[in-house]
This record gives structure tokens, sequence and C-alpha cells, in this order.
């Protein structure tokens, strides 16, 4: 699997360390909304949204990736 | 107390400069090294800056500039500044990296080769022309690695990694070589 950093171009996986699930933060006091989005997570088959750190140029991307085929549809820089 | 004399200790002494066939690895001294992180929203008035106090701008991804000193694109938002005192600079956190990095030259026709059995990118002379540089992954280090000649690459890496950067660049070789 390849991931293509905004700054850095296409790179090998090895280069780049998983950061989760991009969830919605919720706004507001603790309610069922924080509850999920601190614990519960989808296991999709299929479009996944996740954070990725490219560990060598320290960017924080967001990536949609097809869990089935590895396919990755979009890269984002996560502070754009 | 008797008198003292220092003297400097490089990351990598006592273990190079080796040769295996046609590549040489020996270890640069990049003179005083400084890392440049202009702060938010910061970057062209910095690289103004430098440019008024050194004659060298900021580069762009990927690229360095040599004139007096070096400076290289180092990450995101962040540059290096090499083998010159570090000017004044406002808008930008300045880090003085001098001791913390080991830095390496690999000379030789086979750059390319040894290289492509550590590093995940491609780094023949077409991919990767003089005034390149990038940052990837070697033997688990994360390193920078810039052309400094059609047949020259500079490695640089943590200074605490030094011996697995050269055990790792010396058996790349050794591997090239003995094709």
């Amino acid at each position: 699997m390849r991931l293509t950093c905004p700054h850095c171009g296409t790179r090998d996986l090895r280069e780049f360390t998983y950061g989760g699930a991009a969830l919605e933060r919720p706004t507001g006091d603790w309610g069922p909304a924080w509850d999920a989005y601190v614990h519960l997570r989808e296991n999709p088959a299929g479009a996944s949204f996740e954070w990725w750190q490219h560990d060598v140029c320290a960017t924080w991307l967001k990536v949609d990736r097809d869990t089935r085929t590895h396919v990755i549809s979009q890269v984002t820089e996560a502070r754009a | 107390m008797a008198d003292l004399t220092l003297i400097a200790s490089t990351p990598a002494t006592g273990t190079l400069p080796v040769t295996r066939g046609t590549m040489t690895l020996s270890q640069a001294d990049p003179g005083p090294l400084t890392s440049i992180a202009p702060y938010k929203g910061q970057a062209g008035a910095v690289s103004d800056a430098l440019q008024a106090a050194t004659g060298l701008a900021l580069p762009g991804v990927g690229t360095c500039a040599t004139g007096k000193g070096a400076i290289q694109w180092f990450g995101r938002d962040l540059w290096l500044l090499s083998d010159m005192a570090a000017p004044d600079l406002p808008g930008a956190a300045l880090t003085d990296q001098t001791d913390a990095w080991v830095t390496l030259d690999l000379t030789g026709p086979q750059g390319a080769e040894v290289m492509a059995r550590r590093v995940p990118m491609d780094l023949r002379l077409a991919a990767f022309p003089e005034g390149a540089t990038a940052r990837t992954e070697m033997h688990g280090m994360m390193v920078s690695v810039t052309r400094t000649g059609p047949d020259a690459l500079r490695i640089m890496a943590f200074r605490s990694m030094a011996k697995t950067l050269a055990h790792a660049m010396i058996e790349a070789m050794e591997n090239v070589a003995a094709l």
C-alpha cells in the first residue's frame, strides 16, 4: 500500500503510522456522543476514513481508504 | 589539574571511511547545524530575512540551496541550515542541531543501487537530481537524503543511530559489490 503525502509525493507504507479512525469530534458536555467518540468504532468492510502520519516529514493526513481493496481514493493534509 | 586539550569526536569515529567495490562511505562535517521552524504564517518573512542575512532563501519542498552555507528542506515547515552560524531570525524557532546528527557521504557510481536496498524511494539521478533532498526511512531510521553531486549522496540520521546507520549502509554496499 502506498500513500501520497502532499509534501513528499507517493511513498511506501513503511514511512507511515496509522492514527486511528477520523471521527467528528463532538461538542458540549459529556454525553452519548462523547462516549461513542471515545469508545465505539466501526469495523467497516469498505470506505474507511482514517488519520495517518507521514513520520519522516511529520505531516498528519486524512485518508479515505477501502478496507477490502486498499484503494486510496483521497489523501488530504489534516490541518488544511 | 593538568591542562586538557579537547578533541572533537564525530559520531561514527573509528568506523569510517569504508570502501566496498566502487562505493565509499565516509563521514562528512557539515559544520554548524541549525533547524529553522517558522511560526504560523511567518515562512515568507523568515525566508526574506534569511536571504537578506545570508543570501539563501528557504527552498521549496524537497530541494536545497547552497551558497556561503547551505539550506535544505527538512520536513513540514522545517528547514536545516548548515555550514554557517544562524543569523537572528525573528518569527522562527531556531534550534542548534550541530551535535544531534551523524552525516555520511556515499560516493561512487552505484549510489542509487546501494540506496535501493535500504530506502523505499527512487534515488537515481534522473528522479533525484542535484539539489534534491528528501526525508525518508532507512532500516527503521528516519533519515534525510540529499544529492550533493552526480556520484554523491549525503545521508543524515540522529547521532545516536550512527553505528546502526553505518552498519546498514556498509551491508548494502557489500551486497551491491558482490553482484
